[in-house]
């Protein structure tokens, strides 16, 4: 075996300048595949982070009739305790009680309808990180005559708002009453999603509450689980626990983005199996050559002794080193790659990122590659490379010892 | 002997097992090699019979004694042993210090030196040496001769050259000339 890894080993250099090419060639393509997978699936990131992790949370739960009517009355019973029950659960990591409904933001310049949230600032801060998103102000220090509110950055634009300003906020209390209150913009937020930013306002709970007549109401959960793998099945367990209420998956509440993460997964696997096939191709290429070079001496070969499997386990050897040093370089580099270019990030605000913001892309990529991919795409292409040296070594084995002694 | 298209190389290719007879048998101490299966018979050839080639045909990537040690270790030898006896062999070819250069840095009589090394190295029943003095000068031819002689009486394997070089057929105890494919003269001598 030492003798014919040595041998293999020698085979290959032969022809430097044949073996190079071809080295290099693998190394090209892995880095295209590594940065084409990292490109897409960092954009895909980015947007699940800011979708789920800042939005929407793993998996929520609502009054059946809220979905289609966002208003107060439409509250879950027991609310706080459930969201403590559920807080209590092992693979729990926060589950955040809130009063969600629709109602009108007015300034002294305009109006516009928003989704109010009335939240707990703690408990917010670790479900959403909404504490990290402020660009402007402070969160809920509540240092003014009025109650706070936190509003997105492109409201405030369309408000004319600022910190600091007077706004009022008006909607329905749980009997169906109007009711409107003046809060004080404590703090601007920004996010991707400029839907999310113009349309949604932040207030604590306990003052939101007594404003709907209803101390202790709660409209919506939103929880963080553990591990996202399991959402669906913990998504399942919750609609169990609690079948009055409407229990949805962050899959159910954003299925755009879901289906594209999904067709992702399976589009990245053809994509970069398209690549590492063209690659084993030009190995093929490779390696056919240097043995339709050496027919006469792989008779010799065969003529004082070796087996026609060791030849072509031979041939098949070569492939793999030139494979692996290949593979192994060429995933190398690419990590490099990753890692420079995710020092500063990949901008797109150039070439029509700005578009990309309104679906709620970051105009800054930065390349995602899970160590798997990296794993997947070496063990990919050795499998490719021995696939493709059956050829040459069926080839290589293929002439009668006779005959290939005889040939130049 | 014989010239060209007598059937010398066909004959050497019979009797070392790389081609079968369309008819008749090639037994070779008792066994019809002739019937045996591929892989019975490439055992056999590694068993018994060395071979020497017109163009030497070394193994390019290998030095020249690990292409001494070539078919000892197809032969599962023990490291020591091969080590040894290729060391050995080199010295018996006079090439002891060309023992880590590989073939491309060798002459053609230093390469077909190598060859006779690594197909008695193994010590098989006989040798087959299919015109080996062709690529060579006179020089060569007679330096690659005077060591076969030697190696012929010391090691005591018998050596069969398909020639049409008169230096060979001086030095040979038995000549067989071969015409269109039939034994036209067969020769004995006592040298």
């Amino acid at each position: 075996m030492k003798t014919l890894l040595k041998i293999s080993w020698r085979n290959i250099w032969r022809n430097r300048t044949r073996s190079l090419v071809i080295i290099i060639a693998i190394i090209l393509g892995l880095m295209g595949g590594v940065f084409s997978a990292g490109m897409r699936l960092g954009i895909e990131t980015q947007q699940f982070r800011e979708t789920v992790e800042t939005q929407i949370s793993h998996i929520q739960l609502h009054h059946p009739e809220f979905i289609a009517n966002p208003e107060a009355r439409f509250h879950l019973d027991n609310g706080l305790a459930m969201a403590e029950e559920i807080m209590d659960l092992a693979w729990t990591k926060i589950a955040s009680p809130r009063t969600v409904f629709d109602g009108m933001i007015t300034s002294a310049n305009m109006n516009a309808g928003v989704r109010i949230k009335g939240i707990d600032p703690e408990i917010e801060a670790r479900t959403t990180g909404l504490n990290e998103l402020l660009e402007e102000g402070t969160y809920f220090e509540d240092n003014g005559r009025l109650p706070s509110v936190i509003i997105g950055q492109r409201l405030a634009r369309d408000l004319r708002a600022e910190k600091g300003s007077r706004i009022v906020l008006t909607f329905q209390d749980k009997k169906g009453e109007i009711v409107s209150a003046s809060f004080r913009v404590e703090a601007l937020y920004s996010v991707v999603s400029p839907q999310f930013e113009e349309r949604t306002v932040f207030v604590k709970s306990t003052i939101l509450n007594p404003l709907i007549e209803d101390n202790n109401s709660v409209t919506e959960i939103a929880v963080l689980i553990d591990n996202l793998d399991d959402y669906q099945a913990k998504a399942e367990m919750l609609r169990e626990m609690y079948p009055e209420a409407e229990v949805r998956s962050w899959a159910d509440l954003a299925p755009s983005l879901h289906f594209s993460i999904e067709f992702l997964h399976r589009n990245l696997a053809w994509m970069v199996g398209i690549i590492i096939l063209g690659v084993s191709f030009g190995l093929l290429n490779t390696i056919l050559m240097s043995v339709l070079e050496r027919v006469n001496e792989l008779g010799v070969l065969m003529a004082i002794g070796m087996k026609r499997l060791q030849v072509f386990l031979m041939v098949v050897t070569e492939t793999a080193l030139l494979s692996v040093v290949a593979g192994a370089l060429g995933l190398i580099l690419s990590y490099l790659m990753v890692i420079l270019l995710n020092i500063n990030g990949i901008d797109m605000s150039g070439a029509g990122g700005e578009g990309l913001a309104e679906f709620g892309y970051d105009t800054i990529i930065f390349l995602e590659v899970p160590a798997k991919l990296y794993f997947d795409v070496g063990i990919l292409l050795v499998v490719f490379a021995i696939l493709a040296s059956i050829y040459p070594a069926w080839k290589a084995v293929r002439f009668s010892p006779a005959e290939a002694v005889r040939m130049e | 002997m014989g010239p060209s298209g007598s059937g010398k190389t066909t004959f050497l290719n019979l009797i070392g097992g790389l081609d079968k007879p369309t008819q008749g048998q090639v037994v070779i101490d008792g066994t019809d090699i002739s019937t045996l299966k591929e892989s019975k018979l490439f055992d056999f050839r590694l068993r018994n019979i060395g071979f020497v080639f017109q163009s030497y045909n070394l193994i390019p990537v290998l030095t020249a004694k690990e292409n001494v040690s070539f078919i000892m270790l197809l032969q599962k030898q023990s490291k020591e042993a091969m080590e040894k006896r290729a060391k050995e062999m080199l010295e018996q070819v006079g090439l002891s210090d060309k023992i880590n250069v590989r073939p491309n840095q060798l002459s053609g009589g230093q390469q077909q030196r190598v060859a006779v090394a690594r197909a008695l190295a193994s010590k098989p029943k006989f040798v087959l040496a299919d015109e080996p003095t062709a690529n060579l000068d006179t020089e060569s031819a007679f330096n690659l001769l005077d060591i076969m002689s030697r190696l012929n009486k010391e090691e005591n394997i018998t050596l069969i050259f398909s020639t049409h070089d008169q230096r060979v057929i001086e030095r040979a105890k038995r000549v067989i000339t071969l015409v269109d494919g039939e034994v036209s003269k067969d020769e004995k001598f006592d040298r």
